[in-house]
């Protein structure tokens, strides 16, 4: 089980970090909670994995970084989502809403009339 | 909280600087597992377990880690290469926001590069072609002219049949061997008879080029073999026009003269040579013993690979010795040399192209010393800009670059615009290339003389824009920000400033010097006596080559025909026929014994000839000296005659009277009946020399120039309709060319002196130019700086005129001293000059003081505009500034 969903938030976990960052800075280990959190862990991710998409992102320019302090006073990286990001992270979205749309739809259909 | 983009900021300047990528990567994950572990531990987990859990769960530490710094190094690339880009157009829009805000200095840099790049680009392309560019032949830098040297007459000249068969035989360094016998053909056709230029060839003349044939065949040698028949090769062009097509042309018929030839085969017309030639016949030729003096063929030759020109010459001196040493009569004392082909065209040129790029180099030269002044000017009106700057932190480096866009912008404009002018003066040139030169030696702006341009303009753009730039660099901020508004009047700065004027000054005298003598030297040669009168005279040429005219009673019978019908003509005073025309068609060369001389051939006498009808001398006003003119009396079967110029008589009969006296012209006795005053005959230029006329009764030559004078210079035309007409009633085969006047043909002569002047002249004129910018430059700037000290003196009482004075001084001491020094300058240039120009002596005092005085006036004249600005001061207003 675990396997395959892993694959599944491979190629989503873009999408998901930039959700994660779009209510303002927020640093990896809280995206990386944050998505363990809503996706009730079953889309659990090998969370190093994070940060090479992480930084990918930033290199795109759809999330900004920048260093701050954390709660308890320590140094950490913030990503923001820029503008570009949140234009994307809107049609990626749509995308996935579609596609979803699409997949449920189609476990739902009848099978084949000859 | 950090969502400030000025951290975003100062990290990507950290990363300009070369940030630390991997640190960076090691501080947020260590932060993110360090978060972890703390978790675990506040669930309850001992610390080394919470440790395993997080590592377990992160995942491979050492890949993320890699990969990472991957993607980081690449983004800092990316980043500093976006950087760049960023300054660079940060540069460049502040670059052209000062230089809108400065529209005068900037245009005048600009035009002043335009004119230097234009000038200099214009001599490359002129130089590209008479030095660089090969010949347009498939053996091109391996071909050379070969051609005979003749002790009395300087120069390779034209060769035997005989001795090319023999040199050709013999050598060792050549691929291949061609003669060339070229001429003129009359080709008819259905309908008319037009005039080919054409050349009779052996068939190594293509083997040395290396051309191949379109269509058909080149010759072989079997087509030079005696008895062949003569066949024909067309260029595509001609065959274009006459013979129905290229493809077509191979099997068809030529009627040449009174010859019909075989096309066998088609070149391409930029593989024609000699230039310009559009048929060529073969040449089955034997060698006739008897004839070996008979020199009218040009020889080309394909050098063998990787044989020294050296090796060829000495090759060649040892054969045309053996050959000599065979035939002691015909070629006694003669040897024979090769010269690459393109130096039998430049050769002459050569010396009077290199005056002229020295010109354009001198001009380049005073073009970006005045670029070089006014950057000056500029920076130092900037000083405190770039005080304000350095202060501020901008870095050195950057401000340094600021300048450097603004001086490589304008260099472009100037560039761009240098481009355009060299346009149009290449195209002068071009359109004045003498005929002499081959038409692949015209000039041209193509991608190599660009590349040239853009080059130079870049050079040109950084030299004159670094230095002043590197000058305000190294100026420490605070000196300058207490100078004030006074910060710009260094000394140093100045002196440099003024040097600069005083070189644009002495090498703008310079030019106009060379530019004085060149034209007073042309107008010398175009008032030169000529020794003839050229004014309303017209001409025309006919070539009587068709067997018809075999017989020498056929051709004297035309010529008279000719004469006589065009002589009843209204409007026409006197019409003659000369084989040769003065300086049209300058000379061949007779061997001649004067009487009282040893009859060998080491005191054969090669002497100018000219073979006239009797009207000659009163059609062209040359006049009698002494005894008679030709006259119709003087016809076949009479007691041969001449009539032999003054210096003839000078030199061969060392002054004594030769009317009455014999000469030897090969077997025939002719008696000298009168000497007649001496004529320009080859070029204006040169001193005459010893030249004989005998009558077309006496001596029936094929080609002839005739001279019509008109009784005033309308009608011209109306003359070559009436003598065509005449021509078809007598010979419809006979084409007429070359129909033009004589002071046209006169001009031709003196092409290449024309340009030469023109070019130096319009070098002169921009170098007056561009010191006049100069000089209003550096007096602009000189007023500027000082008009607070203008305030204080008309505060106290200083007139107008002392105000102007004091102006005008500064800028007459520049002159002073820069004239001094280009006066000195240009006697040296003129020392080199005066041996291109004709008539001129370097020493030519009129010429310096003409110069001198021009450029002081210019000097006074671009001096007026400041020192009116100096004077309009107010006083108060200049005080408060300070």
């Amino acid at each position: 089980m675990a396997r395959s969903n892993l694959d599944v938030l491979r190629g989503t976990l873009d999408l998901l970090i930039l959700k994660a960052a779009s209510w303002g800075p927020i640093h990896g280990y809280d995206i990386a909670r944050w998505i363990e959190g809503a996706a009730e862990d079953v889309l659990r991710v090998e969370e190093g994995t994070l940060y090479p998409a992480l930084h990918r992102l930033e290199g795109r320019g759809w999330i900004d970084a920048s260093w701050g302090t954390s709660e308890n006073n320590r140094r950490a990286k913030f990503y923001t989502l820029t503008p570009a990001g949140r234009a994307q992270l809107r049609a990626e979205q749509r995308n996935w809403t579609r596609f979803a749309r699409a997949v449920f739809a189609a476990l739902e259909a009848p099978p084949l009339s000859a | 909280m950090p969502d400030e983009r000025g951290a975003s900021r100062w990290r990507r300047y950290l990363r300009f600087w070369g940030p630390n990528v991997e640190a960076d990567i090691d501080e947020e994950l260590r932060f993110h597992l360090e978060k972890r572990v703390e978790e675990q531990v506040r669930r309850g987990v001992s610390a080394s377990e919470a440790r395993l859990r997080a590592m377990e769960r992160f995942g491979n530490l050492e890949r993320i880690r890699r990969d990472c710094a991957e993607i980081g190094h690449e983004r800092a690339r990316t980043e500093r290469r976006r950087l760049a880009i960023a300054d660079l157009r940060q540069d460049v829009t502040y670059a052209l926001r000062v230089l809108r805000r400065q529209k005068l200095p900037a245009l005048v840099i600009t035009l002043c590069l335009a004119l230097g790049i234009g000038a200099t680009t214009t001599v490359f392309s002129v130089g590209d072609a008479l030095l660089l560019r090969p010949p347009p032949y498939p053996n091109g830098p391996r071909l050379v002219a070969v051609g005979t040297l003749r002790p009395h007459i300087g120069g390779m000249t034209v060769s035997s049949f005989e001795d090319f068969t023999d040199w050709a035989a013999r050598q060792r360094t050549f691929e291949a061997l061609g003669a060339i016998q070229r001429g003129t053909y009359a080709i008819i056709l259905d309908d008319a008879t037009r005039l080919g230029t054409g050349a009779s060839v052996t068939s190594g003349v293509f083997r040395a080029l290396g051309v191949r044939a379109l269509h058909g065949r080149l010759f072989l040698p079997g087509d030079d073999t005696p008895g062949a028949p003569t066949v024909a090769i067309v260029t595509a062009g001609v065959a274009d026009r006459i013979l129905g097509g290229a493809a077509r042309a191979v099997g068809s018929r030529l009627r040449l003269d009174d010859r019909t030839l075989d096309v066998v085969g088609v070149i391409d017309d930029a593989a024609a040579y000699p230039d310009g030639v559009g048929i060529w016949t073969s040449m089955p030729r034997a060698p006739v013993p008897g004839e070996r003096s008979t020199r009218s063929l040009d020889i080309i030759g394909a050098v063998r690979e990787g044989v020294s020109l050296e090796a060829v010459q000495s090759d060649l001196a040892a054969v045309a010795a053996a050959v000599a040493r065979d035939n002691p009569d015909a070629d006694a004392s003669i040897s024979a040399s090769a010269t690459p082909l393109r130096e039998r065209y430049v050769g002459a040129a050569r010396p009077a192209f290199l005056a002229i790029a020295a010109a354009a180099l001198l001009l380049l030269l005073i073009a970006c010393a005045n670029v070089a002044s006014l950057q000056l000017a500029r920076a130092s009106a900037r000083v405190r800009e770039v005080a304000v700057r350095t202060a501020l932190g901008a870095a050195r480096g950057r401000l340094l670059r600021l300048l450097l866009a603004e001086s490589l912008i304008l260099a472009v404009l100037g560039g761009s615009l240098g481009i355009a002018v060299a346009m149009v003066s290449t195209g002068v040139v071009a359109s004045s290339v003498p005929a002499s030169m081959a038409s692949w030696m015209v000039p041209a702006i193509d991608a190599r003389v660009l590349a040239f341009t853009v080059v130079v303009s870049m050079l040109s753009g950084i030299a004159f824009g670094l230095a002043p730039a590197l000058r305000l660099a190294s100026i420490p901020p605070a000196r300058m920000l207490h100078g004030g508004s006074r910060g710009g009047l260094d000394p140093r700065r100045l002196a440099l400033q003024r040097g600069l004027v005083v070189a644009e000054i002495a090498l703008s005298l310079v030019l106009l010097v060379g530019a004085a003598l060149a034209a007073q030297s042309f107008s010398r040669l175009s008032r030169v006596n000529s020794g003839f009168d050229a004014t309303n005279v017209m001409t025309f040429r006919l070539t009587m080559r068709s067997q018809r005219y075999d017989a020498s009673e056929a051709r004297v019978r035309l010529v008279e025909d000719v004469v006589s019908g065009l002589a009843v003509l209204p409007g026409v005073e006197a019409v003659a026929a000369a084989s040769h025309a003065p300086i049209a068609d300058c000379c061949s060369r007779f061997g001649l014994h004067v009487e009282g001389q040893q009859r060998t051939p080491q005191n054969v006498q090669m002497v100018t000839g000219n073979v006239v009808t009797p009207g000659f001398f009163r059609a062209l006003r040359i006049g009698l000296v002494r005894g008679r003119l030709l006259s119709e009396a003087d016809r076949a079967g009479a007691q041969p005659v001449m009539v032999i110029n003054e210096t003839f008589e000078r030199q061969l009969f060392r002054g004594a009277d030769a009317v009455g006296k014999t000469v030897h012209q090969g077997s025939t006795d002719v008696v000298v009946v009168g000497v007649v005053r001496d004529v320009k005959q080859t070029s204006l230029m040169d001193a005459p020399e010893p030249q004989f006329y005998r009558t077309q009764a006496q001596m029936a030559w094929e080609a002839l120039s005739f001279v019509v004078r008109l009784r005033d210079g309308s009608g011209s035309s109306a003359v070559i309709d009436e003598a065509r007409r005449l021509l078809k009633r007598l010979d419809p085969t006979l084409p007429l060319y070359r129909a033009l006047p004589l002071t046209e043909l006169l001009g031709r002569a003196v092409t290449s002196q024309r340009m030469f002047r023109t070019l130096l002249q319009g070098f002169a004129l921009a170098a007056l130019l561009l010191a006049t910018a100069g000089i209003y430059g550096v007096t602009s700037y000189y007023v500027t700086q000082r008009m607070s000290e203008m305030g204080i003196r008309v505060a106290l009482g200083a007139t107008r005129t002392r105000l102007v004075a004091l102006v005008v001084r500064q800028a007459a001491v520049l002159a002073l001293v820069g004239t001094g020094i280009g006066l000195a300058g240009a006697f040296l240039a003129a020392r080199v000059l005066a041996g291109l120009l004709y008539g001129v002596r370097a020493e030519e005092p009129l010429v310096y003081a003409i110069g001198a005085l021009v450029l002081s006036v210019t000097a006074v004249v671009a001096c007026l505009g400041p020192a009116r600005r100096a004077t309009a001061v107010d006083p108060m207003v200049a005080l408060r500034a300070e």
